[in-house]
């Protein structure tokens, strides 16, 4: 967590030193921006499943990372106070940079190993980006063509599905997220009573760290009333 | 034995998870073939139950219309031998080819001879059931019927299984296979955005057809993103901007962002800006020192 830490410090410092036009272009804060994307990044991360897509904020903090690097670029590297600058805003630059591949990354392994499942399910597709949404159609496509040509295509015709079940073990060859994965989260608002599946309700407050089921609170998380950790 | 060859395909994909081999064409041509073989074997599998289901109920039909006009009856009783030939056919090893296994199964069903050499292997089973006839000749048809078809649906069931389990199992084998190999291909894909000649030797034709396709799909989403390197490493966050590298891999001058030349012989180490360098970390021609 050190680095998150880390990381808002920089953010604070630095936002403060800058000009104040620069902060007008979006109505959010580049602060508040990078603070979401965080925690979308880290939600993203921990949640078996696809999550929503978080586009003002890509798209936001894409522009500032462009705005940000002409800055530095302006900044006159002869004097001392502003190489120490140049060097400070680069490094956020770079780590700004780092949580937004990271984040896109994870969405697309997951809409790799999901594919079939997302695209069928629409409460899934809804959730992609128009780009994302595109990259997993292309991506079903090439893998099933990729499989149909290397073997598939040689078997006889019934065996050429590539979304049967094996009756008798359950097993599905069209790969779900698995919503009974256990997550840790924190509550982020009082909840009070919540009800968690069978049992004694249990009383949800603010800062309380707990693991659940993902599927018993997946609600909770996209109303953004937790977050995974 | 049936799946042993994709066991070895699973176990050549286990031990090879961490380097990359090249593409094991024999092995997954003997697969599918012996995916085929199975295939046709329950086909006619299915086709001989079929044929067997309907001539055992005749049989117990024709044997019931003689016990309610007992005249017609005779004492070499045929029909009872025709059933319990018909056994025999189903008994058979399943190593016999199946469709010649159907065609005799079928055509000495049909030619029921009391006579048949084949009648004395399956005494037992003929007793059983001479047996359970005495003792339910007294049930309605119905039940005799259920009764006489039992045990052809049993054996069948059974037969059936050896075959369809190793089926899909290979199937799977096969999918499981192709799948690791396409996450390595993708791996590639993102952190070197091109095949080397070492690798590209490696992959069936198949796989570089994959592998074009692939890298413009990602192309394609990456554009939107101007110039973020989605293909970067996504798992360690940088603490700082210039770090120190050591070459391990000779890859001559490169010229930087920033309009420096860098000339990357083997073994030097340098004090360079992390962004100018950092692909080559991903590819393994640099290491981070510090």
């Amino acid at each position: 967590m050190s680095l998150d830490d880390d990381h808002y410090h920089y953010q604070d410092r630095i936002s403060a030193s800058r000009e104040p036009e620069d902060l007008l272009l979006t109505h959010d804060e580049p602060g508040d921006l990078v603070k979401r994307l965080t925690q979308a990044w880290i939600n993203e991360r921990a949640a078996p499943e696809i999550l929503k897509y978080e586009n003002d904020c890509v798209n936001g903090l894409v522009a500032k990372c462009d705005d940000q690097q002409a800055v530095i670029d302006e900044l006159d590297t002869g004097n001392d106070a502003s190489i120490l600058i140049s060097i400070l805003y680069q490094t956020e630059l770079e780590r700004i940079k780092f949580v937004l591949r990271s984040y896109l990354r994870t969405r697309i392994s997951k809409i790799e190993r999901h594919c079939q499942f997302i695209l069928k399910d629409l409460s899934s597709r809804r959730k992609l980006s128009k780009a994302e949404t595109s990259y997993a159609e292309s991506y079903l496509k090439t893998t099933q063509d990729h499989y149909h040509s290397s073997f598939l295509s040689s078997l006889p015709l019934t065996l050429q599905v590539q979304d049967d079940v094996v009756f008798h073990r359950k097993l599905n060859m069209v790969s779900e997220p698995s919503l009974d994965e256990g997550v840790f989260c924190r509550i982020n608002e009082d909840i009070g009573y919540f009800q968690l599946g069978e049992g004694d309700p249990i009383v949800m407050e603010t800062g309380q760290i707990y693991i659940f089921r993902y599927g018993a609170i997946r609600a909770l998380l996209q109303r953004g009333q937790i977050s995974l950790i | 034995m049936y799946g042993d060859e994709a066991t070895k395909l699973t176990r050549e994909a286990k031990r090879t998870i961490d380097h990359f081999p090249a593409y094991n064409d024999p092995l997954v041509r003997s697969i599918t073939r012996e995916i085929r073989h199975l295939h046709e074997t329950c086909q006619d599998l299915i086709k001989t139950y079929q044929q067997d289901m309907q001539l055992a109920e005749r049989e117990v039909q024709r044997r019931w219309h003689q016990q309610q006009s007992p005249s017609a009856s005779s004492a070499s009783d045929p029909n009872h031998t025709s059933l319990s030939m018909l056994e025999s056919s189903s008994h058979q090893d399943s190593s016999l080819p199946p469709s010649t296994a159907a065609v005799a199964g079928s055509s000495r069903a049909h030619g029921g001879s009391s006579s048949h050499p084949m009648a004395s292997s399956t005494r037992s089973y003929d007793s059983s059931f001479s047996t359970s006839t005495a003792s339910t000749a007294h049930l309605p048809l119905e039940a005799q019927i259920r009764l006489a078809v039992e045990p052809i649906s049993n054996i069948f069931l059974t037969k059936y299984k050896v075959h369809f389990v190793p089926l899909q199992r290979n199937k799977r084998a096969l999918m499981a296979y192709h799948r690791q190999r396409l996450d390595k291909i993708k791996e590639i894909a993102w952190a070197y955005a091109m095949l080397s000649e070492d690798t590209r030797r490696k992959l069936s034709p198949d796989e570089i057809t994959f592998y074009n396709e692939y890298e413009r799909h990602k192309n394609k989403y990456t554009a939107e993103f101007g110039d973020i390197d989605l293909g970067l490493d996504v798992l360690f966050p940088p603490k700082e901007i210039f770090i120190t590298v050591r070459v391990v891999k000779d890859c001559g001058d490169i010229v930087t962002d920033s309009g420096a030349t860098l000339s990357l012989k083997k073994n030097s180490e340098h004090f360079v800006k992390r962004s100018d360098v950092e692909r080559l970390i991903t590819q393994g021609y640099l290491i981070h020192v510090a």
